[in-house]
């Protein structure tokens, strides 16, 4: 038998344990660090944080990729019986985020644009039914992913894709998690097999995605968490038991705050690329290699998507903050330029040049910086008349 | 159950809790079933074979004990027969079969077949290889005594089941008597390890899996820079070692809250001197069952001959590999360190008539490096999805001269903020071993470690377990 005191000795260094990590969950020390090095390093104040705007359910896909199939359901509701140009941008958090000035509205671009064009149509013309479908740091594979989701399912079918083309998305890589529950579509999930066999450079991530989606569904299965979904191939009754005990430490008080914690730290880390390694968004680079061939080929393949299905797809080069040097090279600018006019001249696809349509002092500020993605609330009404102008037939700024 | 599952800890806090309670001939018994359990989570099916190859190695042994030591060696080789064939047939069948058939159809033969469909029981790897250990110990008469529960307990011991440490059933055996006084300072040990564990694995290893993995996606190997085959070789040797290094620590801690002492499996690999000292440092129980069992009876039949012997290193780093894995990956892997410990070998022989040299400081840290090197780029053909991509990406490493990068700044700056812990990592172990001798001598600060201290270090750990947990929690050798 275990002497008494010892064993109180061990239960009471567990005991203080626990209550010191209760201590710094609610004391949420890399925020407490964050905050302590914004103003160290003299940070942007916090309302220039760019805001995400949930507006329309009618016109927006609002959860920026991490369950889109409900908001895509709701728009196929929505649209049937509807009749008019089904026009679907696809784009990154340029797409539907802004920097605001305290009690500014928004709207985006998007929202802002079809609000433009109704008083624009032409007497007895087609309507417009026009939906934003973007997420934050979208890849070009998530991008393909999406227009092959939208052939897939015939109710969502658009007749117009306006494909957002930014630069920094061409570093972009993966599936995110959130958009595997498309897979549930059988169509699109047979069409991602193809593409996913086509020994393309998307093809590996492709698989991959099925691959973890179909460990996620045996996870689901057998009970256990989505994000341990790996350990499904073992049919103990571990995971049960691993399910039964997250479930009741759920129901512990600020348990679920352990993801944010993890976020904080994440924000710490990257404060230190931003203040002492000087590394920002906004730093010039060069794309190349893996992830350029691989977001090339899904672009590519995204063009082919659209022409074999009869959808007009358009691209646009996105806006950029004058103050950022994006392209390390003017090598690196011109290479961007002509891989996309190539494209769109094989696939006879228009590109309309946004780039320089947005003047400095309408963007939005990182914490030491300018924002090269995100624009204040005025750049989104500048983007969204240009876009109306284009759309409407009536400028001829496309390349 | 995984070691860093919340049912595991919650569950460990709870049987250790037990086992302390629990009179001392009571407490085998309870380990055991705690094991047994602490299997079948994984699979109920999975437990028929630790218990044939018990029941398997202690038929060999008893029949070996009948008969003097000299008289042992065919029921020895019976024995390890029985384990190789099982070990062979769960885990090296499809491999053998699949370039079986390869062969016979690059001949113009028909296919040989395609082999059962199993799965492949986890930690069987390592307990095979317990197996062994413990009928030679048999045969060389180490082990004088025959008992099943004994064996079956060594084999089943649930903290060294999954992955090892690989232990040898004379240092394990005399503990599993349980009889140990509870002491609060290997409590705190095995929490030490427990936790430190919990972040290695979740914070360090997890955070570089997912890059590794996008890394080594085949399809565009063709693509990936000589800096980015770099950066992954590394990221994934790291990664493989904090996902190691977490599993062996939780292993020892486990086993320490419940009085046992596992071998180290570890001992900071990357600092390592020279591919030999490499070896000595990384899967150290498996090192040592190599050396113990194959290298040194190989060695002594090969003593003045150095080409036989450089042969049968490269084997016995090839047996290595495959061990790993039933792949080509692997058994490259195993004869790249062969290569690099025959080169090594060859180099000791040149410093034994140059000592001047082989004593120089620059002579000796350009070893140190290239052997960071070799060992990184080994990485590649281990981790590789097919051996063209593996070939693909070891000639981007060696002669695809370019400055450009493919991925995320995020990765590179992840990989080299690992890369600086790995560096300076056994100061921070030597720190806290000082900060632990100071405190011991001062009995004043002893409260202060026992309840400040301590406990805000498991926090922090704790912590950042938390935060991380959502990431995928497979331990990579698991597979092996």
């Amino acid at each position: 038998m275990v002497e008494k005191k010892t064993a109180a000795g061990a239960g009471l260094v567990v005991f203080i344990t626990l209550a010191l990590l209760v201590l710094l969950f609610w004391l949420q020390p890399f925020d407490l660090i964050n905050e302590v090095l914004d103003r160290a390093f003299g940070a942007t104040p916090k309302w220039t944080d760019v805001s995400n705007l949930f507006t329309d359910p009618q016109t927006q896909e609002l959860t920026h990729g991490e369950r889109p199939e409900e908001s895509l359901d709701r728009l196929a509701a929505y649209w049937s019986g509807r009749t008019g140009d089904r026009v679907v941008f696809i784009g990154n958090s340029q797409m539907h985020a802004m920097s605001l000035a305290p009690g500014e509205p928004p709207p985006a671009a998007p929202e802002r644009t079809y609000t433009d064009l109704i008083p624009r149509k032409p007497e007895n013309g087609p309507d417009y039914l026009i939906y934003r479908l973007s997420a934050g740091g979208m890849s070009y594979t998530e991008a393909l992913w999406y227009a092959a989701y939208l052939m897939s399912r015939r109710e969502l079918k658009p007749d117009v894709i306006v494909l957002q083309i930014n630069y920094q998305a061409f570093w972009q890589a993966g599936i995110r998690d959130g958009m595997l529950g498309m897979l549930q579509v059988p169509a699109f999930r047979q069409r991602v097999e193809e593409m996913a066999h086509n020994n393309q450079p998307f093809s590996d991530t492709f698989q991959e995605a099925l691959n973890h989606y179909a460990g996620l569904q045996a996870a689901s299965a057998a009970g256990r968490d989505a994000a341990t979904g790996e350990a499904a191939h073992h049919p103990g009754f571990g995971q049960a038991v691993e399910k039964a005990t997250r479930r009741l430490l759920s129901k512990v008080p600020g348990f679920d705050q352990r993801h944010s914690i993890k976020d904080s730290f994440l924000e710490t880390l990257y404060r230190g690329r931003l203040y002492f390694l000087r590394l920002a968004p906004s730093t010039p680079r060069s794309i190349t290699g893996v992830r350029l061939i691989r977001s090339q080929a899904a672009l590519e393949e995204t063009a082919r998507l659209c022409r074999d299905n009869g959808v007009r797809l358009i691209l646009f080069h996105a806006p950029l903050n004058p103050e950022v040097k994006l392209y390390r090279t003017a090598e690196d600018r011109q290479a961007h330029y002509a891989f996309v006019r190539d494209l769109a001249a094989r696939y006879n696809v228009p590109v309309w040049d946004l780039e320089n349509s947005i003047p400095a002092k309408d963007w939005g500020r990182l914490l030491n910086g300018p924002d090269p993605l995100h624009m204040g609330r005025l750049a989104h009404h500048l983007m969204a008349k240009k876009m109306t102008d284009i759309l409407a037939g009536r400028a001829d700024s496309a390349n | 159950m995984q070691f860093n599952s919340y049912s595991y800890l919650l569950l460990l806090c709870l049987a250790v809790m037990l086992h302390w309670w629990l009179p001392v001939r009571l407490r085998r018994g309870y380990v055991l079933a705690l094991s047994i359990l602490f299997y079948a989570s994984w699979n109920v099916a999975y437990l028929a074979l630790p218990l044939g190859l018990a029941l398997g190695a202690y038929f060999a042994a008893g029949r070996m004990l009948l008969v003097a030591v000299d008289e042992r060696r065919g029921w020895l080789r019976a024995g390890i027969a029985f384990v190789l064939f099982t070990l062979f047939f769960f885990k090296y069948q499809h491999f053998f079969l699949d370039n079986l058939n390869a062969l016979l159809v690059s001949l113009g033969r028909s296919p040989a077949g395609t082999g059962l469909a199993l799965t492949l029981p986890l930690g069987i790897s390592f307990y095979s290889f317990e197996a062994i250990s413990y009928l030679i110990d048999v045969r060389q008469g180490r082990v004088k005594a025959l008992n099943f529960t004994d064996l079956y307990l060594f084999l089943m011991f649930w903290p060294h089941l999954m992955a090892g440490p690989i232990v040898r059933f004379r240092e394990l055996a005399p503990q599993l008597k349980f009889n140990r006084q509870f002491d609060l300072a290997m409590l705190l040990r095995g929490m030490d390890r427990l936790i430190w564990g919990l972040v290695q694995k979740n914070l360090l290893a997890n955070s570089l899996g997912s890059f590794v993995d996008e890394g080594f996606l085949p399809g565009t190997a063709h693509a990936v820079t000589m800096v980015d085959s770099w950066f992954l070789a590394l990221a994934f040797g790291l990664q493989i070692y904090f996902d190691f290094a977490a599993y062996s620590n939780m292993a020892i801690g486990s086993a320490q809250l419940v009085g046992i002492t596992l071998p180290e499996n570890f001992r900071f690999p990357y600092h390592a001197k020279n591919p030999s000292d490499f070896w000595a440092r990384w899967h150290m129980t498996l090192s040592r069952w190599i050396r113990d069992y194959l290298f040194f009876p190989i060695n002594a039949k090969f003593l003045g001959a150095p080409g036989p012997l450089y042969l049968s290193m490269l084997g016995i780093m090839g047996l290595v590999g495959l061990w790993h894995g039933a792949g080509w990956g692997f058994i490259v892997w195993g004869l790249m360190h062969g290569a690099y410990l025959v080169l090594y070998r060859m180099w000791e022989a040149v410093g034994e008539s140059h000592p001047r040299l082989a004593q120089s400081k620059l002579v000796g840290a350009a070893i140190q490096a290239a052997t960071l090197a070799a060992v990184t780029l080994a990485w590649i053909p281990f981790r590789a999805s097919t051996g063209g991509q593996a070939i693909t990406m070891l000639r981007m490493a060696l002669f695809g001269f370019s400055p450009r990068v493919s991925f995320s700044i995020n990765f590179y700056l992840i990989t080299l903020l690992i890369a600086a812990f790995t560096v300076i990592e056994p100061y921070i172990g030597s720190a806290f071993e000082m900060l632990e001798k100071g405190i011991a001598t001062r009995p004043r600060l002893l409260a202060a470690n026992l309840f400040l201290w301590r406990p805000m270090l498991y926090a922090c750990g704790l912590l950042l377990f938390l935060a991380f947990d959502e990431q995928d929690t497979k331990f990579i050798y698991f597979q092996f």
